[in-house]
């Protein structure tokens, strides 16, 4: 099996997004719209995983780690507003660009494909 | 949960996409729109069955990834700004509705928004009815029923605190079909960030230990929901 490990966020990064969760944290909610990522929690220990999809659950499982072990850095006993910043963060910057269609499925890159 | 545990659970299936809003004043109309077009553009619309069915089941059957549009605590410029909006892009708002707000008397309605964390936009109604009548939830509601696809799915919680209000029991009375709601066992939909941002401010480890809001659906109801001290018990209508 291969064991990999992405090398940590350079020190630059992680000030470059702890300052996007500050100005994040600072916006006025009252009036916004807050994209969120939301994951089901089971409480009765009998609900089906989920399957399927496009993947993107892996995706922001992978960056919510790689900015965990970042945080943790600055602040290692990470309390619950810290996670719920860090995925304010995730979700402000890929909400959009998860849901977009792979190259090959956009069909409006490929018209002579989808017509 | 805790990271560890939000990994493991991103990491089994898709997520569920929401964007959450509070108030939706009238100057901010055409941003809104702008949202929801881009919104609509890539994802599709979720109605109840949707998500208990994909709650229920794993998986989500549509082509394109759905978006639950939230707005909370029943406010009026939900109504009239967002509502037209949703039906123009074909998007489904989830309203989940204070119903101690709605169901407080007009020259009440600020302080018990200001004893509730409910913010305002100063003077945005002058005739200071800030919180949607019992006629444009039963609007909404009509809405959702009629075609559970592009409109409403209205949300009424129950809420405290208003003298001269029958709070949800109003609600209740005013012929609003519950579907679903609060019990002992189920799924919780936990809002992975709702920590901060709910009724229009930080909320994360403010008065009263706040936790993420809990979205309970048909089956999949939840115990212990509470919402930032505004809605202890929840019934969607």
């Amino acid at each position: 099996m291969i064991n990999f490990s992405l090398p940590p966020l350079p020190e630059e990064e992680v000030d470059a997004r702890l300052a996007d969760m500050e100005r994040l944290g600072n916006r006025d909610y009252k009036e916004i719209g807050v994209p969120m990522f939301l994951v089901a929690e089971d409480l009765t220990e009998g609900a089906r995983p989920r399957s399927g999809g496009d993947g993107s659950g892996r995706i922001l499982a992978l960056l919510l780690a790689e900015g965990a072990e970042a945080l943790r850095t600055r602040r290692p006993d990470l309390d619950a507003e810290d996670i719920a910043r860090l995925i304010e963060a995730l979700a402000d910057r890929h909400f959009l660009s998860l849901a977009a269609p792979s190259f090959s499925r956009a069909t409006e890159l490929h018209p002579e494909t989808a017509s | 949960m805790d990271a560890e545990a939000l990994v493991r659970a991103f990491a089994g299936g898709p997520p569920i996409r929401a964007v959450n809003f509070h108030n939706t004043p009238v100057h901010r109309a055409e941003e809104y729109d702008r949202q929801l077009g881009a919104l609509a553009e890539r994802f599709g619309p979720v109605t109840e069955d949707d998500l208990a069915a994909f709650l229920a089941t794993g998986r989500w059957t549509r082509s394109r990834p759905g978006v639950v549009i939230a707005l909370y605590n029943g406010y009026r410029n939900n109504f009239d700004v967002m509502r037209p909006l949703l039906e123009r892009h074909g998007l489904v708002g989830w309203f989940f509705v204070a119903s101690g707000y709605v169901g407080c008397p007009v020259a009440e309605q600020l302080a018990f928004g200001a004893a509730h964390t409910l913010a305002t936009i100063p003077d945005e109604y002058p005739d200071g009815r800030y919180a949607l009548s019992w006629d444009e939830v039963r609007e909404l509601d009509r809405a959702g029923a009629r075609d559970r696809e592009p409109h409403a799915d209205a949300y009424a919680g129950l809420g405290g605190g208003c003298r001269g209000a029958g709070g949800g029991d109003r609600g209740l009375a005013a012929g609003l079909p519950a579907r679903a709601r609060p019990s002992g066992a189920g799924l919780r939909v936990a809002h992975g960030l709702s920590l901060r941002g709910e009724s229009g401010g930080r909320r994360a480890g403010g008065p009263g230990g706040v936790r993420g809001p809990v979205l309970e659906l048909p089956g999949a109801a939840a115990a212990g929901a509470e919402a930032g001290g505004l809605t202890r018990a929840q019934t969607l209508y």
